[in-house]
């Protein structure tokens, strides 16, 4: 026991320890750094250019919610615009006036939502759609129906709804192919229809007055519902390295889904 | 132990166990979102112009709402001994309610054209003969297809929404 202490003390066991140390953290490094490097080029100008992440909203052809990252300064290139915006023919004079065309219900309304791979790297995206109302102060309305909302969703081979976690107000799309740089997916929705169930959804106020003439009369003054109420569409894109997408996906969205070389299904 | 020989033993320590650390993976990830949307109007005013001569009523129905397109429909109603009949361009009588239907939807601040509804006295009927025709009429709110052509839709129950709740 007595020699152990004895060696443990020792500077030159100390020094072995530190150098033996040095070396795992060193070789432990470059595994790490030898992993990620598997998707890099050999052109260390090019591996910078390979982390610049980008995506693009689109609405009907027109670029709506943008954000890539600038590699060369480090920035976030990044902006949106109002969705809906362009759905009235209004402001034929440049203000809001009674010439404005008001909304229709019924009517189906272009709404073409499609996503572009806007970065420098391969990605799988996901678009989450989140539907409700407004009153005329800016408030949620929790108490109006968000179905009454019709986004009609394209969902094809292409796009796939994840059922477990949609609900009557949030809907939430995969795109199962990888998104190539500079590519655009198709349409995951063509139009937006309020219901002309709208119409007939009203509240009604009984009042009961006695005239001059000796009668009773009743007034029954009925109030839509939805009137004066604003519906709100929301629409964000997710995006995620093509690299280990699986892993990427559940740990950013916290989603088990499957890769399978360019092909992405939820589990 | 020298005090050299603890803090290199130290760092050793320190460094083995960074060596031994799971390694920490970042992803690329990145997200855009944008939102939006219009306000909805609904609710409808229309008003009744009347006017009486030789016999003739003559009405008209004006949408005075600034948001709502509506469809307008009329219908008169007099004593047993009066007999009415009705004239007007775009007015269609419906004869299984005895409506006229007046065939274009009417925009906000528009007027239906006249329908004139003549009162034909019963015969022998001498001066001083008292009548009493009553026109009411009815609007909805325009529906629309998928096109954007407003449609009539005299069908449509009512839901009516109890308020509940309180302060």
């Amino acid at each position: 026991m007595t020699k152990l202490k004895k060696i443990v003390s020792s500077p030159i066991f100390s020094i072995a320890a530190v150098v033996l140390a040095a070396g795992l953290l060193v070789f432990s490094s470059i595994r790490g750094a030898r992993a990620a490097l598997n998707i890099e080029s050999d052109d260390y100008r090019a591996h910078v250019e390979l982390y610049d992440t980008g995506v693009t909203l689109n609405e009907n052809g027109k670029r709506v919610a943008w954000r890539d990252y600038v590699g060369e300064s480090s920035t976030w290139d990044e902006g949106s615009l109002a969705l809906c915006a362009d759905m009235l023919d209004t402001n034929k004079n440049g203000k809001a006036d009674e010439g404005d065309e008001k909304l229709k219900l019924g009517k189906a309304y272009p709404e073409v939502l499609t996503v572009t791979n806007s970065g420098a790297i391969n990605e799988f995206v996901r678009v989450t759609i989140t539907k409700y109302w407004l009153d005329s102060k800016g408030n949620k309305a929790n108490d109006l129906d968000p179905k009454y909302i019709d986004l009609h969703l394209t969902p094809g081979t292409a796009w796939i709804l994840d059922a477990s976690s949609t609900t009557a107000e949030r809907t939430v799309l995969y795109y199962n192919q990888l998104l190539t740089v500079g590519s655009t997916t198709p349409a995951l929705s063509d139009t937006l229809t309020l219901s002309d169930s709208l119409a007939t959804i009203v509240s009604q106020e009984e009042t009961k007055e006695k005239k001059a003439d000796g009668y009773t009369y009743t007034t029954i003054k009925t109030t839509y519902l939805y009137d004066g109420y604003q519906f709100v569409i929301e629409a964000e894109v997710d995006a995620v390295q093509e690299h280990n997408a699986a892993q990427a996906v559940k740990s950013a969205w916290g989603r088990n889904v499957t890769v399978s070389g360019t092909t992405l299904s939820l589990q | 132990m020298k005090k050299s020989n603890k803090i290199m033993l130290m760092a050793a320590l320190v460094m083995l166990l960074a060596a031994l650390m799971i390694p920490a993976w970042g992803y690329f990830t990145t997200y855009a979102s944008a939102r939006g949307g219009q306000v909805l109007h609904l609710g409808e005013n229309t008003r009744i112009r009347e006017d009486f001569d030789s016999w003739v009523k003559h009405l008209q129905v004006s949408n005075t709402d600034d948001n709502v397109t509506v469809f307008i429909r009329a219908k008169a109603f007099a004593g047993d001994t009066e007999r009415l009949s009705y004239a007007g361009t775009g007015w269609t009588l419906n004869e299984a309610d005895g409506y006229y239907y007046y065939g274009t939807a009417v925009e906000p601040g528009g007027i239906t054209s006249v329908l004139d509804v003549t009162i034909t006295p019963p015969e022998g009927a001498e001066d001083g003969h008292k009548f009493n025709v009553i026109v009411i009429y009815e609007s909805v709110p325009a529906k629309y297809n998928a096109a954007g052509e407003p449609v009539a839709d005299w069908t449509q129950d009512l839901t009516i929404v109890t308020e509940q709740g309180g302060n």
